[in-house]
């Protein structure tokens, strides 16, 4: 059934797509927020589920790819999006039907809502990550077989560019080097396909998730009630509330090109004493409780302000904050070997398996 | 005996102040220092989910030296109770060495490459296991000296400090020395295997909770120990074997024989006194057999003889159809009666758990014929078995009664049936049998009977009346011992068996006490 979103439910979103990547600096989701809810004064965008498209209809992905540049250093001049939409339909001959969001958390979350706006395009409400990843490769698409190709690229200068590639991580190569040279950062539409393929191997509800969690969050009550209604929603479970004790940058050695520096954040649980320790990078990857595993990528890892109730940014963590750490589990594709393959702690350079994938 | 082999474990303490483990940085050390038995050098982490406890784990340099990495490897090596975790030298967070205190492992540092470490661990370790070698041959060759089964248990003991070592047999304890603990924290067996038994028998030593040896040293010792243990038991066996031929022989000659003993010694007056038998010696006889009718299947008796030496070493125990018989000289009665003693509480739990019965012979001033007292053990063993397993009955409280051990009670039951059917039917069939039988119980005495019932005469009366009528052929001498003998059985398989006193038993309030 299809919705046409209100600038409440935008404010909502912007809040669980901050919650669901609690590491990266959520300033650029606010600007884009502030952006839609303007813009909405004149103009209306529709989400829809991916049932309501025929079949065969043409869906791409938008989102942004940066490369270590804050999107608000050289903001957008706004036609970037729109530009990557002509690209693909000028280069596939067809009219785009709707669009879907890149990734379900952060600013990828969000962006498509300015693009429907400025487009008159229905937005999906499923995306190919489930929650967001660092490399365009690391998708559901990808493991149900869907091609990323072809990619279109614009950047502020009003350059831009169609990839052609077969391989996802030879893509994720070039897109990398383009998005350098774009000036740091790109918009990008990737993963052209049928409504269909999006049904099959998609992750489905992302952006409504994002609105119910950032109604409980935004909710007039305690930070107990917050996370039990979380629980509820989405299976969250607390693996501590812990003091911040050490705070680590530069804590590995990183070569895969992935787009952060590697830093871990180490806690004492309030209660036990356990030593909790968090590796970061892009996103929280690890946390070992006294040694042990305790969630690892694909699991989805966030912080809460344990007064509060509100997320709590990464960034803003010194030592002797306390924060609750909590866990919830990725969409089921990433369980499967080929998901895990794809995202496990050992793709970003951790050598460690998932403790669900199966051994021998 | 030679210095004892505790000394050659290898400890954190001691590598670190003198050995290989000197060259690196403790970042963190537990207060008591873990032992060192071996070393690995890992190059990814689920390596460290297979090391045996008390390892150094050593995290090659190729794994990188990161606090997650480091975080990780302490908790797999603290779930396996490794030793120690060596990384390689770099600067580790208050996070790390926190853990580390807080999982209770020692943490080091290696100065250069990690695997330079394990290596001279390896050696020092490998120079620590030949001189353990060295010492177990040394003890083997001590214990290889020992022909006797205590003097084997004694030599695995002393090199054990004095621990408390045993020879065991599905829980019966065979042969055993030095002081058990009160508290064993660990009891280390190992299999010996036995000569010809189903069962098999277990080295078995236990050590107390303030114990320092090395366990798996202990159980190295006892391994090399087991091949002595085992042809010291079978030598022993043997020479057991030989040792009873006479009481074999003897049993096998009197055999079929009755009592008639005096016919016997004349008979074979010769043969005895090859076999070193003495007319004037007193003896008691003891045999042994199994409690149930069926024989089970494995053969017990060179468990037997080593349970045997407990009661009398010097007698030999002989195998014989369908038990065990020993003679023991028996000059006086009070030898025989300690010889009773020594049965019930060296023996008796022991013949419970491996199933057996004993009978024990009378002691008389006059010495009876020698396949009389073997017979008196027989049936005394025989007439044991009722009572379960374990029991150790004399001769000298059994007497006459003995006959009624031999008595098939359910051939009995089917004549009762069959001569006596209006009985069987009656519905009071159970007090009119009681009243019967104690009313022969007191030789007729209808008063006496009645007293032990714990009813009045007239009633006694009333039943036997009753039986009468039933057609219990109460006034024909003839047939009062079967009767007798049919009611007795009766009352011992009725359901609600009536108490009743003995025969010299009566009512306090009773007027006619016995004189």
């Amino acid at each position: 059934m299809s919705t046409v979103l209100t600038p409440d439910d935008v404010g909502h979103l912007r809040t669980g797509a901050h919650f669901l990547a609690c590491a990266i600096d959520p300033t650029a989701i606010h600007v884009y927020a502030g952006m839609i809810q303007e813009a909405m004064q004149t103009r209306s965008v529709e989400l829809i589920t991916v049932d309501e498209l025929a079949p065969d209809d043409l869906v791409v992905s938008v989102g942004m790819v940066t490369q270590g540049l804050f999107i608000s250093d050289m903001p957008p001049v706004g036609d970037e999006f729109t530009g990557c939409i002509e690209a693909i339909e000028t280069r596939l001959g067809r009219r785009v039907r709707a669009i879907y969001s890149l990734a379900a958390a952060n600013i990828n979350g969000i962006i498509p809502l300015m693009v429907g706006l400025q487009s008159s395009l229905p937005v999906v409400d499923s995306d190919p990550m489930g929650r967001v990843f660092p490399l365009i490769s690391q998708t559901t698409l990808t493991i149900g077989g869907v091609a990323i190709a072809p990619i279109a690229l614009m950047g502020a200068t009003g350059e831009r560019a169609v990839v052609e590639a077969g391989d996802p991580q030879r893509a994720e190569t070039l897109v990398r080097a383009l998005v350098t040279e774009l000036g740091g950062w790109a918009a990008t539409v990737m993963y052209p396909c049928s409504a269909r393929q999006l049904a099959e191997h998609g992750v489905h509800g992302s952006i409504s998730r994002m609105i119910h969690i950032g109604e409980i969050l935004e909710a007039e009550t305690s930070a107990e009630s917050k996370f039990l209604s979380l629980s509820e929603l989405l299976g969250v479970t607390r693996i501590a509330r812990g003091r911040v004790t050490h705070i680590e940058g530069l804590s590995r050695p990183t070569d895969l090109g992935l787009p952060a520096q590697p830093s871990s954040v180490t806690l004492e649980e309030e209660t036990t004493g356990q030593i909790i320790r968090m590796e970061i990078q892009n996103e929280i990857l690890l946390v070992l409780v006294d040694g042990a595993v305790a969630a690892a990528v694909p699991d989805m890892v966030t912080l809460l302000n344990s007064e509060h109730g509100s997320v709590a940014n990464l960034d803003d963590l010194r030592v002797g904050s306390v924060v609750d750490v909590l866990k919830l589990s990725a969409a089921p594709q990433w369980y499967s070997e080929a998901g895990l393959d794809l995202a496990e702690p050992a793709a970003f350079g951790i050598p460690l398996h998932h403790p669900r994938r199966h051994h021998g | 005996m030679g210095r004892t082999m505790k000394d050659t474990r290898l400890d954190v303490a001691g590598l670190l102040a003198h050995g290989s483990l000197r060259g690196t940085t403790p970042l963190y050390l537990t207060p008591s220092s873990a032992l060192v038995e071996s070393v690995v050098l890992v190059s990814h982490l689920e390596a460290i989910q297979r090391v045996r406890p008390n390892t150094v784990v050593v995290l090659s340099a190729e794994m990188g030296s990161g606090g997650w990495l480091v975080s990780a490897a302490l908790r797999h090596a603290w779930e396996r109770r490794a030793s120690a975790v060596v990384v390689a030298g770099s600067t580790y967070s208050s996070a790390v060495i926190g853990l580390a205190e807080r999982l209770g492992i020692t943490l080091l540092a290696a100065e250069g490459n990690p695997a330079g470490v394990a290596l001279a661990l390896a050696a020092e370790i490998g120079a620590a296991l030949s001189v353990m070698d060295a010492e177990l041959a040394r003890f083997a060759r001590a214990v290889a000296k020992d022909s006797a089964l205590p003097d084997v248990l004694r030599t695995i003991s002393r090199e054990l400090d004095g621990v408390s070592v045993s020879l065991e047999h599905d829980g019966v304890v065979l042969a055993s020395t030095g002081t058990a603990p009160r508290d064993p924290a660990k009891v280390i067996t190992v299999d010996v295997g036995a000569a010809d038994a189903t069962v098999p028998s277990a080295l078995t030593v236990r050590l107390p909770a303030s114990s320092v040896l090395n366990l798996p040293l202990v159980r190295s010792i006892l391994e090399v120990a087991a091949p002595s243990v085992k042809a010291a038991w079978l030598l022993g066996n043997s020479r057991d074997t030989v040792r009873a031929v006479p009481t074999a022989a003897l049993a096998r000659l009197s055999q079929g024989l009755g009592s008639s003993g005096k016919d016997f010694e004349e008979d074979h007056r010769h043969l005895l006194t090859q076999l070193g038998w003495r007319r004037d010696e007193r003896y008691a006889a003891v045999w042994i057999c199994h409690s149930g009718l069926r024989t089970p299947v494995n053969d017990l008796t060179a468990v037997l003889r080593l349970l045997w030496r407990k009661v009398s070493p010097r007698s030999p125990l002989a195998e014989v159809e369908d038990g065990w018989l020993a003679l023991v000289p028996a000059a006086h009665q009070a030898i025989a009666a300690q010889l009773e003693l020594r049965l019930k509480t060296r023996l008796q739990p022991s013949l419970a758990e491996l199933g057996l019965v004993a009978g024990l012979s009378r002691w008389a001033e006059e010495a009876p014929p020698l396949p009389s007292i073997i017979q008196e053990a027989r049936l005394a063993a025989v007439s044991a078995r009722p009572a379960g397993q374990g029991t150790v009955l004399g001769f000298t409280g059994l007497g006459v009664t003995a006959a009624t051990t031999f008595i098939d009670r359910d051939a009995v039951a089917l004549v009762a049936e069959l001569s006596l059917p209006r009985l069987m039917a009656s519905p009071d069939r159970e007090a009119i049998v009681a009243a019967v039988a104690a009313f022969l119980d007191h030789r007729g005495s209808v008063s006496l009977a009645a007293a032990a019932l714990d009813v009045h005469r007239n009633t006694l009366q009333a039943r036997l009346g009753r039986a009468r009528e039933l057609g219990v052929p109460l006034d024909d001498p003839s047939q009062l011992l079967s009767v007798h003998l049919l009611l007795d059985v009766l009352r011992a398989a009725a359901p609600g068996k009536q108490v009743s006193k003995g025969p010299y038993e009566t009512r306090k309030d009773s007027h006619e006490f016995p004189v």
